[in-house]
């Protein structure tokens, strides 16, 4: 599995740059729209035909849970994101301000290229759709040795386009802890980059 | 997340689905389908989401400039989460063991 979607990323790259140009870009938004809607749905289906999972889910402790997962992954998130300024020759503020996208690559490099800088909104689109582009290589890794570390690597990133691949490699009570956590992210994600941004 | 002001649409995809399988609308064979479509959805998502990296000559640029600081600020974020998330997930599993949490 983990080959396979190594090799189709691979794939699109080397036929994105042999066969296309940048005016395809529209096009092929449109069909990741599109195809990204498909799979929410069919994940929405198979949550919704577990009833009995989501009438448990609902418990004083499972809420719980599902608060620490996204505020255990903004905490590590802005430490990793802080901690690499040492090692990138960004600032600390330019570190934090691209963390602050949370794997959400388009606002955040929209947002920051527009609000701070080109260059910084260019490594913000970058770090951001890496982090995201790698989640669908370390999501079924993870899930071999502990299925809720499969929500921290993809971020925002969680509650839609991973949450299939989640799903598929962990169970449902998995899946939906990380749609949780991506909704909350989702959410937080426009607040740190304004605050952050107020702060300059 | 390459979700261009559509968050919307996610949440009513997700809700439209949630309501669906709720209503157990669809019988087992046309889940499996949808399910077998939703992972051809995967791999045709991954081919796009390369082939907007790949058809971008001025992105394939920067990634020869920034790519290392970006991958390195990506790649700690992503430790980070990873390091930030294990406690958890031990706490809450020793707690599910002792039959606090409803697995």
């Amino acid at each position: 599995m983990i080959y396979a979607l190594l090799g189709t990323i691979v794939l699109g790259i080397f036929g994105g740059h042999l066969f296309l140009d940048v005016t395809a870009k529209d096009t092929l938004d449109t069909v990741l729209m599109t195809a990204l809607d498909f799979m929410v749905l069919v994940a929405g289906i198979e949550i919704g035909s577990n009833r009995q999972l989501l009438q448990r889910i609902c418990t004083p402790q499972n809420l719980a849970l599902a608060l620490a997962i996204p505020s255990a992954i903004i905490i590590g998130s802005f430490v990793g994101g802080g901690l690499s300024s040492f090692f990138t020759g960004l600032s600390l503020y330019d570190s934090l301000l691209v963390t602050a996208g949370l794997g959400w690559y388009s606002l955040s490099s929209v947002v920051v290229s527009t609000m701070h800088s080109t260059e910084l909104g260019a490594v913000s689109f970058l770090s951001n759709m890496l982090r995201e582009t790698s989640s669908f290589i370390l999501i079924p890794l993870l899930a071999r040795w502990n299925k809720l570390m499969c929500i921290a690597p993809g971020g925002a990133g969680a509650m839609d386009s991973l949450l299939p691949l989640t799903i598929k490699a962990t169970d449902m009570r998995t899946g939906m802890f990380s749609f949780i956590s991506g909704l909350v992210l989702s959410l937080v994600v426009p607040l740190f980059l304004s605050l952050l941004l107020s702060w300059r | 997340m390459f979700r261009g002001g559509t968050m919307q649409e996610i949440m009513i995809a997700i809700v439209a689905g949630i309501l669906l399988g709720w209503f157990d609308v669809f019988g087992y064979k046309v889940k499996l389908t949808l399910s077998r479509l939703s992972t051809a959805c995967l791999f045709l998502m991954l081919v796009c989401l390369g082939a907007k990296i790949g058809c971008d000559a001025d992105l394939l640029a920067q990634i020869e400039v920034l790519g290392w600081q970006s991958l390195l600020l990506g790649g700690m974020t992503i430790i980070g989460s990873l390091l930030a998330l294990y406690p958890v997930t031990v706490i809450f599993r020793s707690r599910a063991e002792s039959g606090e949490v409803q697995k």
